[in-house]
């Protein structure tokens, strides 16, 4: 790309018989000089804005803003109408492409009388009273993205005398009819029946597994099917399932807040985020 | 509209006489360029049509009439596309109400909801007051906006006590750090505007028991943050809670957040 040039040079210009021809033409030659190469392209750096009002402009091939484009009082940028889809997008590497967000783990949806309160620990944790007990976590990821990532905080409260059966957790989709989808296929990895990962990561021996009481991450479920979130057919949930077996913790069924696995709460990661839709 | 030659190139002889209808011709032609490198203010009768290559904006602009884009949807279809900045507009205030329906009461203090989605508390435990608390759901929080105000709204609905009691009530803000869950007030401590502030936590600054009951009234507390109170989400997630010593109900918490941009929410 290249501005026009001159075909001579001013002092190559010779006056003619009729007075100001010279200066005329010079002038039409430079204003070819100043105007847009419609053909060829060209790069300009005017000196003051070209404003275009009347009919404006159609932008029918590739428009590049390197700069901020700001839009006047009361003007829009309208997104057309012809598709449901049609919003501004996000390009692949833009920071608002992948979204990494907390997942509150109350209200539990307990399967039955087992989960109801908060922890002692904060009034943000939720804690079973009894082993085997299983509740769902309502979670809202981002809609149309691809869900590649959950993981749960957590933390025991329980002194074992060996090791339980883990903790585990799976992340559904249920439809409109109720049919129950894992969104990792079973036995795959380290992923069990049904979908379920275990939620420890530290699991050589009881003195790993509670970890003092320190508060520790989960095994990260990573989606490997059903992962592209579509929130018009389908709503999400963590099933978490407690620890069970021998040496899982006392059942506790006063009201003072089991002695299960204290969890705190959760963080999901939403990626492939293509669209400035509304959620 | 495209201008035609005023004679075509390939018939421009090795040397002619210059006509006054040409010259003319070529100076209109030219009077009606656009100047891209001085500027300048055009008015066409039709858009002007660009296809090809199209056109690299380089500096700010400004699009006073708006901008459309041609209703299709696909890999190559019309669109704008954010490379990696966000569409921003002069700083806008919205309002999210936050029910208390992701809560749950503090160790041994169930709680309940009534019809309107308020919690509460029944029996004997009531008179205990409340402990609630919750993570805001990430999903929720615009990031980037800053957070204004805080509206707890709650009433205490059992009889009005005979002093303000030793637990007064306690609202609380704060937000976590997602790796230590380390928490940071987005209040310094002190009294303003009526509300007594330390830690993360608030209460209003009243000293008769009949400020402090409202005669049963709903109380609006206000928090205002005056620090750390941007959100960032990628290091950080919020939590709320309320706590009193005598029967309550708590309705709801009103967000308010100054957004300077248009993100996911």
């Amino acid at each position: 790309m290249a501005s026009f040039n001159r075909e001579f040079p001013d002092t190559d210009w010779y006056t003619f018989r009729i007075p100001g021809i010279a200066t005329a033409l010079r002038n039409i030659d430079r204003k070819t000089v100043l105007a847009a190469n419609g053909k060829d392209g060209s790069y300009h750096e005017p000196s003051s804005p070209i404003t275009v009002g009347g009919a404006g402009m159609v932008a029918a091939g590739l428009w590049s803003l390197a700069g901020p484009v700001t839009t006047d009082t009361n003007a829009h940028i309208v997104l057309g109408a012809g598709h449901s889809l049609d919003y501004l997008r996000i390009l692949a590497g833009h920071t608002g492409a992948s979204r990494s967000m907390s997942v509150p783990v109350l209200p539990t949806i307990p399967e039955r009388y087992a989960f109801a309160y908060a922890s002692a620990s904060n009034n943000f944790a939720q804690i079973a009273r009894f082993p085997g007990a299983r509740s769902i976590i309502a979670i809202t990821p981002h809609n149309r993205s691809t869900l590649t990532a959950l993981r749960l905080r957590f933390k025991t409260t329980f002194a074992h005398a060996g090791l339980p059966e883990f903790p585990k957790f799976r992340v559904i989709r249920v439809s409109k009819s109720g049919v129950v989808q894992a969104l990792h296929t079973s036995r795959s990895g380290a992923y069990r029946d049904d979908g379920f990962l275990d939620l420890p990561v530290s699991v050589a021996n009881v003195a790993a597994y509670e970890a003092a009481g320190a508060r520790q991450w989960s095994n990260t479920y990573v989606p490997d099917q059903f992962n592209v979130i579509d929130t018009s057919n389908y709503a999400y949930f963590v099933d978490f399932v407690e620890e069970d077996g021998a040496y899982a913790f006392t059942p506790n069924v006063t009201l003072v807040p089991g002695a299960g696995t204290d969890i705190l709460r959760g963080e999901m990661t939403c990626a492939s985020i293509t669209l400035l839709a509304p959620q | 509209m495209r201008r035609p030659h005023v004679m075509p190139g390939n018939l421009w002889p090795g040397r002619m006489a210059l006509s006054s209808r040409k010259l003319s011709a070529l100076d209109l032609y030219s009077s009606e360029l656009m100047n891209f490198d001085e500027g300048g203010t055009f008015n066409p009768i039709e858009p002007i049509v660009i296809g090809g290559a199209g056109m690299e904006l380089g500096s700010a602009s400004e699009v006073l009439g708006g901008v459309t884009t041609n209703p299709k949807y696909g890999s190559t279809d019309p669109r704008i596309e954010l490379v990696d900045q966000w569409p921003v507009h002069a700083a806008r205030t919205i309002t999210k109400t936050i029910s208390w329906a992701n809560c749950d009461g503090f160790g041994a203090q169930p709680v309940y909801f009534n019809e309107s989605g308020a919690v509460y508390q029944t029996g004997l435990a009531a008179s205990s007051g409340l402990n609630i608390g919750m993570i805001v759901d990430g999903h929720r929080l615009h990031d980037g906006a800053t957070l204004v105000t805080a509206t707890f709204s709650y009433r205490y609905n059992g009889s009005k006590p005979t002093a303000i009691p030793g637990g007064n009530e306690s609202v609380g803000i704060a937000r976590y750090d997602r790796t230590t869950d380390a928490s940071t007030a987005l209040h310094s401590a002190g009294t303003a505007g009526g509300i007594v502030y330390s830690s993360v936590f608030a209460r209003r600054d009243v000293s008769t028991v009949e400020d402090f009951f409202a005669g049963g009234n709903v109380i609006n507390l206000v928090f205002t943050p005056n620090q750390n109170n941007v959100i960032a989400k990628a290091s950080y997630y919020y939590g709320f809670s309320l706590q009193t010593s005598i029967e309550t109900e708590a309705l709801g918490v009103k967000l308010e957040f100054s957004v300077p941009d248009q993100r996911h929410e």
